[in-house]
């Protein structure tokens, strides 16, 4: 409990936890997350946070995308292409500027092939991971020390 | 690419972010973030070995 009175508003760094704001909007909050990976923290006031999502997330899309990983299609004959298709898209607003770019064709022929398109899996599920943390923590579910309410 | 060293950006990329997401405090975060790199490497390392090992 103490930890939890510990962080105080505005004073947010990586590691020292914020208090839940007050009229926190969820889905405001997660439609940022999407936007931009950690944006949702940031509007929570988890300025750090957010900031270290925002670097791993967007790291690993970019390796990903470097790596000459591929965008998978949402082919529902191929229930693991459209799986992985889907995940990729969790990255949201890197995924579509990405694909506005003309970028994640992949290259089956490149040695990275594989590890490409496997961090871009990784980088739209951790994404989606961010999106459902600060709804937790902007409708409450997630105390400050980390706790789960339920 | 080695296959060790996308390990090791993989490890290096998901654990701070891990990190954040199951713990409060930095100094829990940083913790658990050195812990799970780690684990990451270690086992990739062990089944590594393990596969070499049984495979002939």
């Amino acid at each position: 409990m103490a930890k939890a009175q510990r962080g105080g508003a505005g004073n947010d760094t990586v590691g020292r936890p914020a208090p839940t704001p007050e009229g926190a909007n969820p889905a405001l909050t997660c439609a940022a997350g999407v936007l931009l990976p950690g944006l949702g923290h940031v509007l929570l006031g988890r300025v750090g946070t957010g900031v270290v999502f925002l670097a791993s997330i967007g790291l690993l899309f970019g390796f990903g995308i470097a790596m000459h990983g591929e965008f998978f299609a949402l082919d529902t004959a191929a229930p693991l292409t459209l799986l992985a298709g889907l995940a990729e898209m969790g990255a949201g607003g890197l995924y579509l500027g990405a694909r506005a770019l003309g970028l994640g064709a992949g290259d089956p022929a490149a040695p990275t092939y594989e590890y490409g398109y496997a961090f871009l899996i990784v980088a739209g599920l951790l994404n989606l991971l961010v999106v459902l943390d600060a709804w937790d923590i902007a409708t409450g579910a997630k105390s400050p020390d980390g706790a789960s309410a339920a | 690419m080695s296959h060790f060293a996308a390990l090791l950006l993989f490890a290096a990329l998901v654990s701070p972010a891990f990190a954040c997401l199951l713990r409060e405090g930095l100094r829990e975060r940083i913790r658990f973030a050195a812990w799970a790199f780690a684990s990451f490497t270690g086992f990739a390392l062990g089944v590594g070995w393990l596969m070499y090992l049984l495979g002939g």
